[in-house]
């Protein structure tokens, strides 16, 4: 899965990662897929598999700040909304956020910090995201910023995130739930009991 | 009124037969399928979207953007150049659009008849703006509606000395919430969804939510079938039921983006090389500011206030026309400025940084406000099928680069001189500052390329463009596909060059023209 997403996003985009780079990507990727599993998520889900919820757990640890009124990332359910969002998308972006995901775990030794992103202090992995952003690789940028777009969209939409930043929250004041929402909602709950 | 849809629908296939299958219920589809169905023709309207009411919208974000948007507001073009703003649900884009309802500037007219465009003189548009100003209501952005952010846009523009004027608005009774991008729950915008939609119901048009059109089956030159999954709704894909439909015409009005899709995937009677180029989609550079006292940018109209000094390209020379080459030297407009408008969620998801710096700013939200320029494409994108999927390619570079740098220019003075104490410009750089002095600098370097600045696609169109040979057109002046008798376009995909002003009115407009001409030419009424 990791090799594949890797290839396939490397042929995709060209990446402008140069030889070398690709080289790096998917060795690493490959290396540390089969030497290391990943230990089960700490939350059952329905589209984000192990490695990836570990992935994307310590991807929200390092773009949520928190505090001073802000909720936690837990606190906000980033991870779960995030996941959500991948089984509400359509195949092709989610194949495209999966490959995001393995980018960004095997990223890290292309910035200075050997190990998988999951590995690393939270401060190497904030300077692993900056360095991404600020590449001037292509692909690098594409990846962090999606990434990074797609968690801020699920955190700052958690009404537990407003009072912080000064937003009064919409004018209808009951939520009502999309149609994806309840799907998915009513599958987890089944999942979580054990029966899917 | 007839509206079938999930979960209803996905119990049973279906067979339906009419004298007109319209694929979309946005503004071109919609304003098309009510023109047909008020003339006495049986109209069957497809939409891949579901169909939602005002008791649906909740205002929040993420929830409606599963509901009414395109991909869930995920999609970008193939190299992450811009995002893809389309609607997905009955109603189309205008469900979620701001509302702002131009005419087609009269130089635009005239622009597209020298592309090659036949027909849809100014006086006939006159009349369709008319009557589509009635039903819509549309009427300029009165005082009630001005947000500090929009006043502030007018009172620098005023000062710049630039032509600043009120926003034409589709709205009626509009109680300002601000969440005009998550749908009213008011019914005040005057979306298809309130407007053209019911009507058409009202004149015996039914209404097929969560189907998505996939093949037109032909006879020779004639479409004789339009085939579609039936969808599940809560995860958009096909739930194995199917919805068949034999139909004396066929209007494709899917959207800038998915009618050029829906016709690459057609076995069409004759090539069509045109399909898929001369995209467009009004890019959108944007500038953040932070001033020194609240601006609340989230409440009221988006848009009451429009820049328009800047509409057009100014050259020392010939003026650039879309997708030619021979030109004068740029020096600079092709964009209209307004107020930007953002709820937390999406301004969070554009804002630049990670961590405390990212958070500090959002703890500044009462004092964010900013400008959105909608940039008049110069240079041509495409889209194509890649292995089955849609890619879109916009290009950064060229003319298109030109204007969005002096886009950015333009909306930086215009913030400076009404106190703004930061400009952001939202690219991977970070890049900021502080003093009008350092535009020039600031902007010159910032890095114009895939992925590096937030960009927004709002307007599509320009894919199945409009005019007088198959060589380079995919439609004739009777909105006809080439080599097809009844296959016809109604949506901005027809325009040969960007409107230069929010393309809705136009877009019904040509759909009205659309309809008339499928009426005689086809039931001779």
């Amino acid at each position: 899965m990791a090799y594949r997403a890797l290839v396939q996003l490397s042929r995709r985009s060209a990446l402008g990662l140069g030889a070398v780079g690709t080289v790096a990507l998917v060795a690493a990727g490959s290396l540390r897929w089969f030497t290391h599993g990943y230990p089960p998520g700490a939350q059952v889900l329905l589209a984000l598999g192990d490695k990836e919820q570990a992935i994307v757990t310590s991807l929200v640890d390092a773009l949520i700040d928190g505090g001073e009124g802000l909720p936690t990332a837990d606190d906000a359910g980033v991870v779960q909304r995030i996941d959500e969002q991948l089984w509400g998308a359509d195949v092709h972006t989610q194949s495209d956020l999966r490959a995001a995901l393995q980018v960004v775990e095997h990223a890290p030794i292309l910035f200075g910090a050997p190990g998988r992103f999951t590995s690393l202090s939270r401060r190497r992995r904030v300077e692993v995201l900056r360095a991404m952003l600020a590449s001037k690789r292509d692909v690098f940028v594409q990846v962090a910023t999606a990434l990074k777009q797609l968690t801020m969209l699920c955190y700052y939409s958690a009404e537990a995130s407003w009072g912080a930043i000064g937003y009064d929250g919409p004018w209808i004041k009951e939520e009502k739930l999309p149609p994806s929402t309840l799907r998915y909602r009513s599958l987890l709950a089944a999942k979580q009991r054990g029966e899917a | 009124m007839t509206v079938r849809q999930w979960p209803e629908l996905a119990g049973a296939d279906v067979e339906e037969r009419c004298d007109v299958v319209v694929i979309g219920s946005g503004c071109g589809g919609a304003s098309a399928a009510a023109r047909l169905a008020e003339a006495g023709l049986d109209v069957v309207i497809v939409e891949q979207g579901g169909y939602y009411t005002k008791n649906d919208f909740d205002q929040r974000e993420v929830n409606m953007l599963a509901r009414i948007d395109g991909g869930r507001g995920l999609h970008a073009s193939e190299d992450a150049s811009v995002n893809l703003t389309y609607g997905n649900n009955v109603g189309g884009a205008s469900v979620h659009y701001w509302a702002d309802s131009y005419r087609l500037p009269r130089d635009r007219l005239q622009q597209w008849h020298s592309l090659g465009m036949e027909g849809h003189d100014s006086e006939l548009l006159a009349r369709h703006f008319t009557e589509i100003e009635q039903d819509l209501n549309v009427h300029p952005a009165t005082d009630a509606y001005v947000n500090r952010m929009n006043q502030l846009l007018h009172d620098g523009a005023e000062r710049l000395g630039w032509h600043v004027a009120r926003v034409p608005q589709a709205r009626k009774a509009c109680v300002a919430s601000g969440h005009c991008m998550q749908g009213c729950a008011y019914d005040a915008k005057q979306s298809q969804l309130v407007t053209y939609v019911p009507r058409a119901l009202a004149a015996g048009a039914r209404l097929y939510a969560d189907c998505r059109a996939e093949q037109l089956a032909f006879d020779g030159r004639r479409a004789k079938r339009l085939g579609c999954s039936i969808l599940d709704r809560p995860t958009g894909r096909s739930s194995g039921r199917r919805l068949d439909i034999d139909a004396k015409a066929v209007v494709v009005a899917a959207g800038g983006f998915a009618t050029p899709e829906f016709l690459l995937r057609q076995r069409l009677p004759e090539r069509l090389p045109a399909l898929g180029q001369g995209f467009f989609c009004n890019p959108c550079p944007l500038v953040h500011a932070i001033f020194p006292d609240d601006v609340i940018q989230w409440r009221n109209i988006p848009a009451a206030w429009g820049v328009e000094e800047f509409r057009l390209g100014r050259y020392d020379g010939p003026e650039r026309v879309f997708g030619h080459a021979e030109h004068g030297r740029y020096r600079e407009g092709g964009y209209l400025l307004m107020a930007n408008q953002l709820q937390p969620a999406t301004l969070a998801a554009i804002l630049p940084g990670v961590g405390p710096a990212h958070s500090a700013l959002m703890r500044q939200m009462p004092r964010l406000g900013g400008t959105i320029a909608w940039i008049d494409d110069i240079e041509p994108g495409t889209i194509r099928l890649e292995s089955g999927r849609r890619r879109v390619s916009v290009p950064l570079s060229g003319g298109n680069a030109e204007r969005i740098r002096d886009a950015w220019r333009k909306q930086a003075r215009l913030l400076f001189e009404v106190g703004a104490s930061e400009l952001l410009f939202g690219d991977a750089e970070d890049t900021r500052i502080t003093r009008a002095a350092d535009i020039d600098r600031a902007v010159g370097a910032i890095v114009l390329r895939p992925a590096r600045n937030v960009l927004a696609a709002p307007h599509p169109g320009g894919g199945a463009r409009m005019g007088l040979r198959s060589a380079d057109a995919v439609v004739n002046a009777e909105h006809r596909v080439f080599g097809a008798d009844n296959v016809y376009v109604a949506d901005p995909s027809v325009f040969p060059s960007p409107p230069s002003v929010d393309p809705s009115l136009t877009i019904m407009a040509f759909s009205f023209v659309a309809a008339d001409i499928v009426r005689a030419a086809h039931f001779g009424t």
